[in-house]
């Protein structure tokens, strides 16, 4: 059954430059009510009346709650005269990929969906963008078998993630091939459809597509990088630890509090994972202006990091207030272990690691803890191959799992339980390309570069 | 010059004369023995998984086997009871002498403008590609505008009992070898396929005590729109078991199965094995079940359902004989195979009419199907496109999102069947729409546009469905107080829309009711009280299933013209261009189906319309 049509024409979202820094970066979205997605996203309630055809925006991308995200230019297109032949908008921002994974995750939280591999250039070829002549090449292009054309990263490097997938398929439809006899021979003798059997199956399904999206998370971490930003209170040894992981005295190191004022950015390499290094002014209630502006940028930060690094020293110790409290992202950090100050009690529980910031103690443990939480213990050359796309569709065949899996322990009836393992099914069909008809399409067409 | 001469009158062919009859066409129903109209060929039962849904389907399409089928039936279940409504099926076993005869008198009743000729077809007049007549054996060409042919088994009809071979369609019936000749004659490919039935038994011959009874269930319901009550006595089946012997028996002599010893190449179903290929195919199981079915109130033979077979004779009588209760068991006649040829259904378009012959349509058994249902909805979708044909009106088509019929006919078109086709459930990705209780509602409007069902019947079927939306709307908001019907709430004074509430399989619409009293004045009868419930149990799945739909709709209704020249899509893949030949895809939909065409052959396909569409539309304005 094919899932997605191949007239459709729902928005869709991707980068369309090479991920990497770059001076500029291209962030594409092409489909019906583009134009309304990218106004919505630059904080307008409607289209703005200055936007017309083919003439450059200076854009703000914020996120829902206003903030910025990412400044811009904004190239706005009417279908059919684009190069997809639909509505297509183009930002091009400044080209860190950070900043542009923010844009497109806005992109697709406002209602586009990641493009598949190539569909932006199925769509300009369907649309008739393309002469019958340049039809027939980028046909046979496409049918080519062999040849760097036909070879997706995804395979190359996949293999054996994707055998992973096939042997899921393959229990999957095992599994419904139970639930159909039972519906569709209900007057034969037949095995019963074993429900526990079943919830136990899919739970370790469901443990296997775990480890598979943490391999997508990891791949997101390798291609743009972790984001940590330090936090906590002023004189915590924030800007002692960033010097500490930078290898040079970069941030101004005082016994001053608040001696941090505005945000300190610096990359840095840990073990060929490409981290984004913050330091931020401590946070504290105070009346000075411009300490009181780089407590707003370093909250600002706090939102969009992968992992907040709270520090917390003698003699305050102060924890992060309520709402980071629960954060899933925050890690509690001792800093000053040199200092022979006991924990507080009530403290040590929480506390992931006790690191001394001057002498570099415990710092190279925390950075593998980080790797760690992040990424899993993944395989990176593995990873590589997995793309934003195939975590939603991971995502998607879980979140159907789970739905099966709760419908077959509430005794629900097995049709129901049939749509759910259908939909998982064709979830990770989008990966593997296994069913016949539309959704081979979407993978052959992933011979082509995403976005071109 | 008669509108639509329909050959055969099985399941299929009765249903295709009514049906252009409906339609307003002029109808001749060619047929070798009145007798032998809708003949059960093999069980005496109606319905089942999946089947049950296309016998409401007919109904809902002003058909013949609805009622026919409660006319006849002695024994009533709806199977998949435990389970979701979307796959209860309804079944029937029936008195096989009464159904051809409620067949027999519907048409004598409600048809008599369709005139019934005994005689058997031998082939076709045809000018060029136009077809001009049938030929009958005895009167000669009968002068027609379009012909059904709804040959069954009969084309070249080949039993087999061991080593016994009969020329026959069915059990003592000549089979149809001159239309077989005809066909081919007209450039028409043939396949063989096979099937098979198990003996018939004296009743008074087995000792039915020990067995397992099973009854027809107290629950009325009916295959019809029009049925009120139940037509006749009750009469139970016995279930009984293989035993280890009884399998020994057969596997000591399978080399005089035809099936085994290489006598029958054709292809059998899979879903119907015979006896000797359980046995053989399953050594492991030291035991079969099997179903005695009753062929008639007083009828003194019963159908040995699970016991199919085409060894010798004295194999089967000896085999069966193990079993329990079928000690000194006598053979009114033993099981058989039977081969026959039919057309691989790439011929065939959406409308069951021919490319090659246009005028000529083909319905049932002879396009690779098996069952009396499947038949019967073919032979109604033909007989409907024929009639609308002749008064050049738009074609009746069903989609797959709308009928199980739908599902049918779009898979015979867009598949190479390598066995013969039984309807199931999971043939139909939108199975919980397409469901028994809702078949007047899916068709109702086709129906009544294609002239199949009268008005009346459509206006009250749109005053029920009214009636079952608004009280959905009500439903919707009415709220009751969870802890009334929920046991052991957490939050029992919270208020839940009656909907709501309804999506916990343990609260029925009628407890709803008892409490809403005040607030709802009337209640629904139970045919509609289910519809509702149903309605609202699943909404939350069937909003998906639609919303679904509306996703592939643009692609299916995208058209490919039946003329599309493929030659000019020079990159299309080798195999792709093989099968969009062959089988000539209507919309881009059913291309997207066919196993062998490439995504980027459907690309290119698309790529070529638009540009055709382009031409047409710039001719235009010049
Ligand atoms: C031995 C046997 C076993 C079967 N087993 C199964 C089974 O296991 N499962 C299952 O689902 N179904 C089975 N069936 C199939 C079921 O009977 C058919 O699917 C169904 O009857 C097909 O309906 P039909 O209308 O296509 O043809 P039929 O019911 O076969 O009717 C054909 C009619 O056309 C007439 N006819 C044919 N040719 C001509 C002609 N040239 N001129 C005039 N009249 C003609 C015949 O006399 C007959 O009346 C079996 C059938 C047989 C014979
Ligand atoms: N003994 C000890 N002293 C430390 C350590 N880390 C930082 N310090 C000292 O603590 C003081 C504050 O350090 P900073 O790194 O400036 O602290 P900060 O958190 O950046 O402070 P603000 O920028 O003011 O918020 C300095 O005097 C550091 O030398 C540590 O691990 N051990
Ligand atoms: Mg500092």
């Amino acid at each position: 059954m094919p899932a997605q049509s191949i007239l459709s024409s729902d928005p869709i979202a991707a980068l369309a430059t090479p991920p990497g820094q770059s001076a500029l970066g291209i962030v594409r979205m092409s489909g019906d009510g583009v134009w309304t997605l990218a106004a919505h996203a630059c904080g307008h309630k409607s289209i703005p009346e200055s936007w017309a055809p083919r003439t450059a925006q200076v854009v703000t991308i914020r996120d829902s709650d206003g903030d910025v995200l990412d400044e811009g230019v904004l190239l706005p297109w009417k279908g059919p005269h684009s190069s997809t032949g639909e509505d297509l908008v183009e930002f091009i921002g400044h080209g860190s990929p950070a900043a542009l994974t923010l844009v497109l995750e806005r992109f697709l939280a406002l209602g586009a969906r990641p493009a598949k591999p190539g569909e932006f250039t199925r769509r300009g070829f369907i649309n008739g963008k393309l002469t019958l002549d340049q039809a027939e090449s980028v046909a046979s292009l496409i049918d080519a078998k062999t040849g760097a054309a036909a070879r997706s990263s995804l395979r190359v490097l996949m293999g054996g993630l994707k055998t992973q997938l096939q042997m899921i398929e393959e229990s999957l439809q095992d599994a419904l091939g139970l639930v159909e006899l039972e519906l569709d021979f209900a007057e034969e003798e037949i095995p019963i459809f074993n429900r526990d059997r079943f919830v136990a199956d899919v739970a370790e399904l469901l443990d296997q597509l775990e480890r598979l999206s943490q391999h997508a998370r990891a791949s997101k971490y390798l291609r743009n990088g972790i984001h940590v930003v330090i936090a906590g209170e002023t004189n915590a040894g924030k800007s002692t630890l960033f010097n500490q992981w930078l290898g040079q005295e970069r941030a101004i190191v005082s016994a001053t509090p608040g001696t941090t004022r505005d945000y300190l950015d610096a990359a840095v390499d840990w073990n060929g994972i490409p981290v984004r290094l913050v330091d931020t002014a401590g946070l504290r209630l105070t009346e000075e202006a411009i300490e009181k502006e780089g407590i707003r940028r370093a909250q600002a930060l706090l939102e969009q990091a992968d992992v907040l690094l709270w520090l917390v020293s003698p003699p305050d110790f102060v924890l992060p207030d309520e709402r980071y409290v629960t954060d899933e992202r925050l890690l509690l950090i001792r800093n000053k272990a040199d200092v022979g100050v006991l924990t507080p009690e009530t403290l040590s529980a929480k506390v992931t690691a006790a690191i001394s910031a001057t002498t570099g103690d415990g710092l190279d443990d925390l950075q593998a803890r980080i790797v760690q939480r992040l990424m899993g213990g993944t395989n990176y050359e593995e990873s590589l191959g997995l793309e934003q796309r195939h975590a939603r569709h991971l995502n998607e065949a879980a979140e159907a799992l789970g739905r099966s899996s709760t419908l077959a322990s509430a005794n629900a009836s097995e049709e129901l339980i049939a749509v759910e393992i259908r939909a998982a099914l064709d979830a990770l069909s989008e990966i593997t390309g296994r069913i016949a008809g539309d959704d081979v399409l979407n993978r052959i067409f992933g011979r082509f570069c995403i976005g071109k | 010059m008669v509108d639509v001469v329909v050959i055969g009158g099985g399941h299929a062919g009765v249903e295709a004369a009514a049906a252009a009859s409906r339609a307003g066409a002029s109808v001749v129903l060619v047929t070798r023995e009145r007798a032998a109209l809708a003949r059960l060929s093999c069980n005496p039962a109606m319905g089942g998984t999946a089947k049950g849904q296309l016998v409401k389907e007919i109904d809902a399409l002003g058909g013949l086997m609805g009622i026919a089928t409660d006319r006849s039936a002695i024994q009533y279940r709806m199977l998949n009871r435990s389970k979701g409504p979307a796959v209860w099926s309804p079944r029937a076993q029936t008195d096989r002498d009464l159904y051809t005869q409620a067949i027999d008198t519907l048409f004598y009743e409600r048809y008599p403008d369709v005139e019934i000729v005994e005689d058997e077809a031998t082939g076709f007049a045809v000018n060029g590609d136009t077809l001009t007549g049938v030929r009958l054996a005895n009167v000669g060409v009968l002068a027609c505008k379009t012909a059904i042919l709804c040959s069954g088994t009969f084309m070249r009809g080949l039993t087999h009992t061991g080593t016994v071979q009969n020329q026959s369609g069915r059990f003592g019936e000549p089979p149809a070898n001159h239309i077989s000749a005809d066909l081919e004659r007209l450039g028409y490919p043939l396949l063989r396929f096979k099937t098979g039935t198990p003996p018939r038994v004296y009743r008074d011959s087995i000792d039915l005590s020990v067995m397992e009874q099973q009854d027809s269930e107290d629950e009325s319901w009916y295959f019809s729109h029009e049925t009120t009550q139940r037509y006749n006595p009750q009469l139970p089946c016995y279930r009984a078991y293989t035993v280890p012997e009884a399998h020994d028996g057969i596997r000591a002599r399978i080399d005089e199965s035809p099936m085994y010893n290489g006598t029958i190449q054709s292809t059998g179903p899979r879903y119907c094995p015979s006896i000797e290929d359980k046995v053989m195919r399953f050594p492991d199981r030291d035991r079969h079940p099997l179903i005695f079915e009753p062929e008639g109130l007083n009828n003194p033979l019963m159908y040995v359902n699970g016991f199919s077979s085409s060894m010798p004779e004295e194999v089967q009588l000896a085999s069966l004989r193990t079993v329990p209760g079928c000690e000194i068991v006598r053979f009114a006649r033993p099981g058989y195979a039977v081969e026959y040829d039919v057309v691989p259904p790439h011929e065939l378009r959406a409308t069951l009419s021919t490319r090659r012959i246009p005028g000529l349509y083909l319905a049932g058994q002879i396009n690779g199907t098996s069952g009396y249902e499947e038949a019967a909805i073919q032979g109604l979708i033909a007989g409907t496109n024929a009639a609308l044909t002749v008064k050049g009106r738009d074609p009746f088509i069903l989609r797959r999102d709308e009928a199980y019929g739908g599902v049918l006919v779009d898979d015979l078109v867009t598949t190479h069947p390598t066995e013969p086709y039984r309807m199931f459930t999971s043939r139909a990705e939108f199975r919980l729409l397409l469901r028994q209780d809702n078949a007047e509602e899916r068709l109702h409007e086709k129906a009544f546009r294609a002239g199949l069902i009268p008005e009346e019947r459509y206006e009250s079927i749109r005053a029920r469905l009214d009636d079952k939306s608004s009280w959905i709307k009500r439903l919707e908001t009415l709220k009751f107080r969870r802890g009334d019907l929920v046991a052991r709430d957490r939050k029992p004074d919270q208020l839940e829309s009656a909907a709501q509430l309804l999506r916990r399989p343990e609260i029925s619409l009628s407890a709803l009711l008892e409490l809403g009293n005040g607030a709802l004045p009337e209640r629904p009868d139970p045919a509609l009280l289910y519809a509702i419930e149903t309605e609202l149990r699943y909404a939350g799945y069937l909003d998906r299933e639609r919303r679904q739909v509306e996703k592939l709709r643009s692609q299916e209704e995208k058209r490919v013209p039946d003329d599309f020249d493929y030659d000019i899509v020079k990159a299309l893949s080798a195999e792709g261009r093989q099968k969009l030949e062959t089988h000539r895809p209507a919309t881009v939909g059913q291309a997207s189906r066919i196993a062998g065409v490439t995504p980027s052959d459907l690309a290119l396909l698309v790529v070529f319309l638009r540009d055709r569409e382009r031409v047409a539309a710039r001719k235009q304005s010049a």
